[in-house]
């Protein structure tokens, strides 16, 4: 916050730098300070990876056979496995290195389970890893989509700083106790964040049926790789009546529509590979964000000849998901 | 740039395209609370201070294969 206010401009590293901070603070007992932190820059090179997991996106994902090939024919799949064996031992490091700490933390868990269950240097050094691949732009990404949406929505942003206002009063700042139960509206409004842009659009990591299943016509067997398609899940104008309009209502008082779950939303995915850091996220949204609204007035930019952006809110295309069921037997046969 | 509710990145985790926003203190008591809780939080968290000297170099030299 205080880096927010002295340089507005930047906002987006300073949240980066937050969410960076409090996953090492976990992992490895140690804090983020600045912006430029060699950690700090080796756990957002470790997201760029993140969209080698877009279904699709190399062939020999479709062509399998292709990872066999000599490395002199096809150079990709060594490049990441060599890629993911440093990767995994500079995590494996850091560990180690964390579990020196005074204080407690999730390298100390680590270590100790590497001596009682044998855990592989590869399998400490992944889990490590994945504080950083879950926790980091997950929470800066949806951070940042709350800015946008206080930006274009401002009626809603007035509704939360008069709901934190009346709460707070202006001597002081939101306290833990405040935010853990006195902002109802508040609550509902990290909710709508996390389903109107949830930033995991795929749900996170592929799933699979345990069982052979009949869906409209499609036979799926067991196995089959199932990508869940968040974006239009969470976009469906049945569920979510204008799903583009940002509307903690949504989720004030209970919810507005029936879903399948007593939530309302799957921003953490679900069943067995849901995300495994929720309650921290759920928790550190909460309290930055209510702090964050609490203490700016967050407004559009202005460009260089200083007139206001008009919002420009385009119709919504997107409501089906394209060739789902094809995509999906595409895959299975190629295996 | 103009403000786009639908300008995202195209990645696995999605995030907005850059756009500017202003960030303004909305009393001068806030941003003197802002200031003095940074203070004090900086203090506290001290105890996490500390340098790491790792680098993704010491990693190639021993990667930890699958």
């Amino acid at each position: 916050m205080r880096e927010i206010l002295e340089d507005p401009d930047d906002f987006v590293m300073s949240i980066e730098r937050y969410s960076v901070s409090n996953t090492s603070i976990v992992g490895w007992g140690r804090r983020i300070d600045g912006k430029n932190d060699y950690v700090a820059q080796q756990a957002l090179k470790l997201m760029e990876g993140v969209n080698s997991v877009v279904p699709g996106v190399f062939i020999m994902e479709t062509l399998p056979f292709l990872t066999k090939l000599p490395s002199w024919l096809y150079k990709l799949p060594s490049q990441i496995s060599f890629g993911g064996a440093c990767m995994w031992r500079y995590f494996y490091l850091l560990t180690e290195e964390g579990a020196k700490a005074a204080e407690d933390n999730f390298s100390k868990i680590l270590m100790n389970s590497q001596k009682k269950s044998g855990l592989t240097d590869v399998e400490v050094g992944g889990l490590a890893g994945n504080l950083i691949g879950g926790g980091v732009d997950t929470t800066s990404s949806t951070m940042i989509s709350c800015v946008l949406a206080m930006c274009a929505f401002p009626d809603v942003q007035r509704k939360a700083q008069a709901e934190i206002d009346s709460v707070v009063g202006s001597d002081r700042s939101p306290s833990w106790e405040d935010i853990d139960s006195k902002l109802p509206y508040m609550v509902a409004l990290v909710k709508e964040v996390l389903r109107w842009r949830s930033v995991a659009v795929l749900a996170g990591i592929p799933h699979a049926n345990t069982k052979d299943v009949e869906y409209k016509g499609y036979h799926f067997p067991a196995g089959t790789n199932m990508i869940g398609n968040l974006w239009a899940i969470h976009r469906n104008p049945r569920d979510f009546p204008d799903p583009d309009v940002f509307r903690p209502e949504r989720f004030l008082n209970g919810l507005e529509k029936p879903y399948p779950n007593a939530k309302g939303s799957n921003p953490f995915g679900w069943g067995r590979r849901q995300c495994s850091g929720q309650p921290f996220a759920e928790q550190g949204l909460l309290y930055s964000l209510t702090r964050l609204i609490w203490a700016f007035d967050l407004k559009p930019g202005f460009d260089d000849n200083v007139r206001l952006f008009c919002l420009h809110i385009p119709r919504y295309h997107f409501s089906q998901p394209i060739m789902f069921g094809h995509v999906l037997t595409l895959i299975r046969e190629t295996r | 740039m103009k403000l786009d509710i639908f300008a995202y990145t195209e990645s696995e985790n999605m995030r907005p395209e850059p756009f500017k926003a202003r960030f303004i203190p909305r009393t001068e008591k806030i941003r003197k609370l802002v200031m003095e809780e940074a203070a004090v939080a900086r203090e506290a968290l001290r105890k996490y201070d500390g340098e790491m000297r790792l680098t993704m170099e010491d990693a190639a030299r021993n990667p930890a294969w699958v």
